[in-house]
């Protein structure tokens, strides 16, 4: 009799523990597929900024003329970012790139004729927007990985996440872009 | 009190909002239960008593089969009670995003027009912040100001703006009420309304199909119809009550949630001036009515009703609005504001209750690409050049946004505020600034210098002489006491009444007192009576009195040996 009671016992507890088991890889793996989603919508985004950049030069380079060495280095950031073989190096184009069109989105308003220019205005909506698409992906990106890294190194979800294979993921961090001062001009 | 900005992710805050909306449910399905328990033996016994025959024996035999079957009754009842509910928050969740849209009528935004474009992109944005895709950017053809969310029970959500509001947003304001929005989506308001909602209606319907037998047809049930109407009666009044409750807590709910909303808004675009300025600009701008069904209210930004508990304050207000009051939403996003500040800048924006100093002048602010000045940044503020985002040149020649300079920034908060209660300068047109005059909340024109003051705040002003007057102020009162005491001074009569800014009600000028003989207008309105001071009458007033008083009291000393 107290066999059988302690077989129950541990046949009952070796199920709890596998349903858990189940339950915490399905979660683990619903959140690697959400991390890995917000990561190829960053991608999209800096790819669609990437579009936008020859659009841009070819746009304001008649009007910009104090701004030719930020529109150079602009263009030379994102060949810098299409070449890139690694991920680190990759980034640091994207990042210097967001600083460079922040400097350029502030100092847009001080050319009377790039805002009289239709094709200039509908430019600088899309790439504010853009850049904020950026901004607004990473934050979303780092939100969804806090939520995946958290069961990732939780007890006892850790040891279910060490047996499967599942690892903490990197932040997405860039060097804040130092502000763009803009040049007062009467 | 203020809750701290919420720093959690937009998991956290999603899961945080489902545990609220879980209890809540709970909550109504057991309300639920009792209601649906409470209405049938209502009806059961006032069937009984209002049988004429024989009445007593079948309240009795109905008393005793309750008594003998109580908890299978109400179990079956209960049951029948939560079945319901389930039912209708089935049909609630299946209504689908498309059928839910056309309701109010909204249709897609155009990516061709250059407003709805940018309206597009900022949506595409909440998208990026929210992880919530797509979202649909839709627009009310109404010149009204208003957004609202929308999600069905798949999941598919819109977020829509009326054309009047994505013409009068900037960019940075519209962000800010759009991140308002997708917060809603984020923490699933608008099915948990619209299940509330849902909820409602079997007591809604129930009440009205009583109040109809009710009107109707009494003579038709023979010589029942005193039994069936009384039942009919109390069954009504039992469910309109119950209409009542679950109104109350769908609307407690309502509010609670748009908080939230505020705040994750705030958190998702990092600019809680820009949602102060948006809330501002659409309550007080030409906000318009929408014709939408009554359960759909929670889900704009601003009730579409236009409804005057909404802007008042205290506990009948509260409990009976969907939204809460503007000015607290805004104090508590101000607040937000002001806590981002550096010390430094607090203590600038509390220093500005004093006396007015003398503005400085040198400030050039860019319009339309060119600079303009100099101005002072009261004047700026009354010609609508001044934004947080624009540029401004100030006195030591620096370029900045208006939001990073120091001495403006208070002011930015101030128009904000003032925009709430919202008024123009009778005489200029220009928005008033909400200013102190020693130390009492008046309103005061950048251009005329003339002073808008509420009820009883001339009589604090001319008892206070906090302030010293220039000697131009002082010569210019001795002249008007000089002409005044010769009579020479007459009401012009034809005179184009101003409209009050507060109650646009009409003000009618009149001598102040007889002593000083100084025209000011005064609100026709009795709720309001404030009063209108044009440039330097205050000051001519203050002067005036303390003059006489002075001269009495130099007389009577002089009486005295």
């Amino acid at each position: 009799m107290g066999f059988i009671i302690t077989l129950a016992v541990l046949v009952g507890g070796a199920v709890v523990v596998v349903l858990y088991v189940i339950a915490v890889y399905n979660k683990l793996v619903g959140y690697r597929v959400e991390v890995d989603n917000s990561w190829s919508q960053i991608d999209v985004q800096l790819k669609r900024r990437s579009d936008l950049i020859p659009n841009l030069v070819e746009t304001v380079k008649g009007y910009m003329q104090h701004e030719r060495g930020t529109l150079e280095a602009v263009v030379a950031a994102r060949a810098r970012a299409t070449g890139a073989t690694n991920l680190p190096e990759r980034m640091k184009a994207e990042g210097e790139i967001s600083g460079l069109l922040g400097r350029l989105l502030a100092v847009w308003e001080n050319y009377p004729d790039l805002k009289a220019n239709q094709n200039a205005m509908q430019l600088q909506e899309e790439l504010t927007s853009t850049e904020n698409r950026i901004s607004y992906s990473r934050g979303h990106y780092n939100d969804v990985t806090a939520n995946y890294n958290t069961l990732v190194q939780r007890f006892p979800s850790n040891i279910v996440a060490g047996m499967t294979g599942f690892s903490v993921r990197p932040y997405f961090q860039i060097a804040e872009a130092e502000k763009a001062v803009p040049q007062v001009k009467f | 009190m203020l809750a701290p900005l919420p720093k959690e992710t937009v998991y956290e805050a999603r899961e945080r909002s489902r545990r609220a909306s879980r209890r809540l449910l709970l909550l109504l399905v057991v309300l639920y239960v009792v209601f649906f328990n409470m209405l049938a033996f209502v009806a059961a016994l006032a069937l009984a008593v209002g049988a004429p025959d024989h009445g007593t024996q079948v309240l009795g035999a109905v008393s005793r089969y309750i008594a003998r079957h109580f908890w299978s009754l109400n179990g079956l009842l209960s049951l029948c009670g939560a079945f319901v509910a389930f039912l209708h928050y089935q049909m609630a969740r299946s209504r689908e995003l498309d059928s839910l849209l056309s309701i109010v009528k909204a249709a897609p935004a155009d990516p061709k027009d250059e407003y709805h474009a940018r309206f597009i992109n900022i949506v595409h944005e909440a998208e990026a912040a929210t992880g919530i895709r797509p979202i649909r950017a839709v627009v009310l053809a109404s010149t009204g100001s208003n957004t609202f969310s929308m999600a069905d029970g798949e999941g598919r959500a819109a977020i829509g703006a009326t054309e009047g509001l994505l013409s009068r947003l900037d960019r940075q304001e519209l962000s800010a009420v759009v991140a308002h929005e997708a917060a809603h989506l984020v923490h699933e308001d608008s099915s948990l309304a619209t299940t509330v909602a849902s909820l409602t209606a079997p007591f809604e319907a129930t009440a009205a199909s009583m109040k109809a037998a009710l009107e109707h047809r009494p003579r038709a049930y023979g010589r029942h119809r005193g039994g069936v109407g009384l039942a009919a009666f109390l069954v009504w009044l039992v469910a309109s009550l119950q209409v009542l409750v679950m109104r109350l807590l769908a609307m407690a709910l309502s509010r609670g949630r748009e908080y939230m909303a505020d705040a994750a808004a705030v958190r998702m675009c990092k600019d809680p001036l820009a949602l102060a300025e948006a809330l501002g600009k659409i309550s007080r701008r030409h906000r318009g009515a929408l014709d939408i069904p009554q359960s759909f209210n929670s889900l704009f930004i601003l009730n579409p009703d236009i409804f005057r508990l909404d802007e008042h304050s205290g506990v009948v207000a509260e409990v009976f609005s969907t939204h809460p009051p503007i000015a607290e939403r805004i104090r508590r996003l101000l607040a937000w504001a002001r806590a981002e500040l550096p010390a430094g800048e607090k203590s600038e924006a509390r220093a500005r209750e004093g006396p007015p100093a003398p503005e400085p002048r040198d400030y050039y602010v860019k319009k339309d690409g060119e600079w303009a000045g100099p101005y002072t940044p009261s004047q700026m503020l009354a010609l609508g050049l001044l934004s947080p985002r624009a540029w401004i040149v100030n006195p030591d020649k620096e370029m900045k946004r208006a939001a990073d300079e120091p001495t403006l920034l208070p002011l930015l908060h101030e128009r904000v505020a003032g925009r709430v209660a919202g008024r123009a300068c009778p005489r200029c047109k220009v928005s008033l600034v909400a200013a102190k005059y020693e130390g009492a909340p008046v309103l005061r024109c950048a251009f005329c210098h003339g002073y808008l003051l509420p009820a009883g705040v001339l009589e604090r002003v001319l008892t206070r002489d906090d302030r010293a007057f220039s000697r131009e102020e002082i010569e210019t009162a001795r002249l008007w006491r000089a002409r005044a005491q010769e009579r020479d001074v007459l009401l012009k009569e034809g005179d184009a009444s101003l409209v009050c800014p507060l109650c646009q009600s009409i003000m009618i000028a009149s001598f102040h007192t007889q002593l000083t003989r100084v025209v000011v207008d005064r609100c026709r309105n009795p709720e309001c009576r404030a009063l209108w001071c044009d440039g330097g009458e205050l000051e001519t007033m203050q002067i005036i009195l303390a003059e006489t008083a002075r001269e009495a009291e130099g007389g009577r000393q002089r009486e005295r040996p």
